[in-house]
């Protein structure tokens, strides 16, 4: 039976009396694929946050690869979840080298240190290379493209081998063949490692047919939990999205997510 | 070594650099920053709040002498941008790392400071602010009060 290597029960995360999360209850095993769907301020940032180690919840439990974060496990858990999220780096990489997000990668922490060894380097530039964005590799973030930097994120959380992949996300500002080379790569990882992989999005055409499971967030709380088949469906869409909404699959097996209209509706 | 030492170890190298090295960029103090508010407190970071950015520094000497050989040696790595302020300190900080890297491996730095006594040429030296030991016990004491 696969490990669990995220479990939350009744997690709650607050900024003064507000709740950006309440009452997470979550499990999810090894290799598993899930899809977090949820509309903007529903808490799938806050909730991310929290299992990559940058923010710490407030109530309830968080276990993540069977240990929960404290000051001693801080760095060594951290550096096993690869955090793609361009909406939390943007704010402390703006100006720092291309080539040295990437190394902090490899320490779970924002910025670099001395232990850095010319393997370590190596090996960050050829993720670079392989990410299409190894001729930018002592640019500034800010300089590189929203594509590029995603790029540079994608490298940073591949650079420990992780055994979480965490993309917030991913397909926010890319043109349409990045979309696809980052879709056909996520595919690539689900079928052919044991990665776990989370994936964050608010595009249901992003969600492809190798994602099992599906958390839905509204408002900080989870409104549904469990198979894909299961959750993303019609009825809670509806209620998520708080208007009338049809699930499809199209003829790729891509989700597809429609606006009802009067006469569907009174059908 | 236990993650828990690992950490301490990582809190200190990163306390002992901030009061002992200056920014690649501006050659500017550093200060150690919570710069993420976690109720973790190993989640700090050494920081230049002259460039606003994280930085982990580098050796005043070695500065000084990468600042020195861009200016005299008009060094420009970055041919396709700008010839501007900005350009010209990520060419000090590009020096910087091949100094560092150079000086690491033939065994004058470690992590904690320059292996050897260090003669800067007085051309290079400049204008150099010398802090000595007194000063940087001093220094560390009011940081640790505050
Ligand atoms: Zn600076």
């Amino acid at each position: 039976m696969a490990k669990t290597v995220i479990k939350t029960e009744k997690m709650c995360c607050q900024s003064g009396r507000h709740y950006l999360l309440k009452d997470i209850d979550w499990e999810v095993k090894q290799g598993e694929h899930w899809i977090i769907f949820g509309l903007n301020g529903s808490g799938k940032t806050t909730l991310l946050s929290a299992i990559a180690g940058y923010k710490q919840h407030t109530a309830g439990k968080l276990e993540v690869l069977g240990q929960v974060y404290d000051d001693t496990t801080l760095f060594s858990l951290s550096k096993q979840i690869g955090w793609v999220s361009a909406s939390f780096f943007d704010k402390y990489y703006s100006s720092e080298t291309v080539l040295r997000i990437v190394l902090s990668g490899l320490f779970g922490t924002l910025g670099v240190g001395a232990e850095i060894s010319d393997q370590d380097v190596k090996k960050a530039r050829a993720l670079l290379e392989q990410w299409h964005v190894g001729h930018k590799s002592d640019m500034p973030f800010s300089m590189l493209s929203k594509g590029e930097q995603q790029n540079v994120l994608i490298a940073r959380a591949l650079i420990s081998d992780p055994k979480i992949l965490v993309l917030d996300e991913p397909g926010t500002g890319l043109d349409v063949f990045a979309r696809e080379n980052l879709l056909q790569w996520v595919k690539k990882i689900a079928e052919t490692t044991d990665i776990t992989i989370i994936y964050v999005t608010h595009y249901p055409e992003e969600i492809q047919s190798c994602f099992e499971k599906c958390l839905l967030l509204q408002h900080g709380q989870v409104l549904a939990n469990g198979n894909i088949d299961e959750t993303f469906r019609s009825g809670v869409l509806s209620n998520v999205l708080g208007e009338p909404v049809m699930v499809q699959k199209n003829e790729n097996g891509l989700l597809i997510l429609q606006r009802k209209n009067r006469k569907e509706e009174e059908l | 070594m236990t993650q828990e030492n690992l950490t301490l170890n990582r809190l200190h190298e990163l306390r002992e650099r901030s009061a002992r090295c200056c920014c690649r960029f501006c050659g500017g103090k550093l200060e150690i920053r919570k710069i993420i508010f976690t109720g973790y407190d190993a989640r700090i970071e050494i920081f230049c709040s002259e460039c606003n950015r994280i930085e982990y520094g580098t050796e005043p000497e070695i500065y000084l002498s990468a600042k020195y050989f861009v200016e005299a040696m008009q060094f420009n790595y970055y041919p396709d941008l700008d010839d501007n302020g900005q350009t010209k300190k990520m060419n000090i900080a590009k020096v910087c790392d091949i100094m560092a890297w150079e000086n690491k491996h033939m065994g004058f730095l470690k992590p904690e400071g320059f292996t050897v006594p260090i003669e800067l040429n007085p051309a290079i030296l400049g204008n150099m602010l010398v802090i000595n030991e007194e000063e940087l016990a001093q220094q560390k004491c009011s940081e640790s009060q505050g």
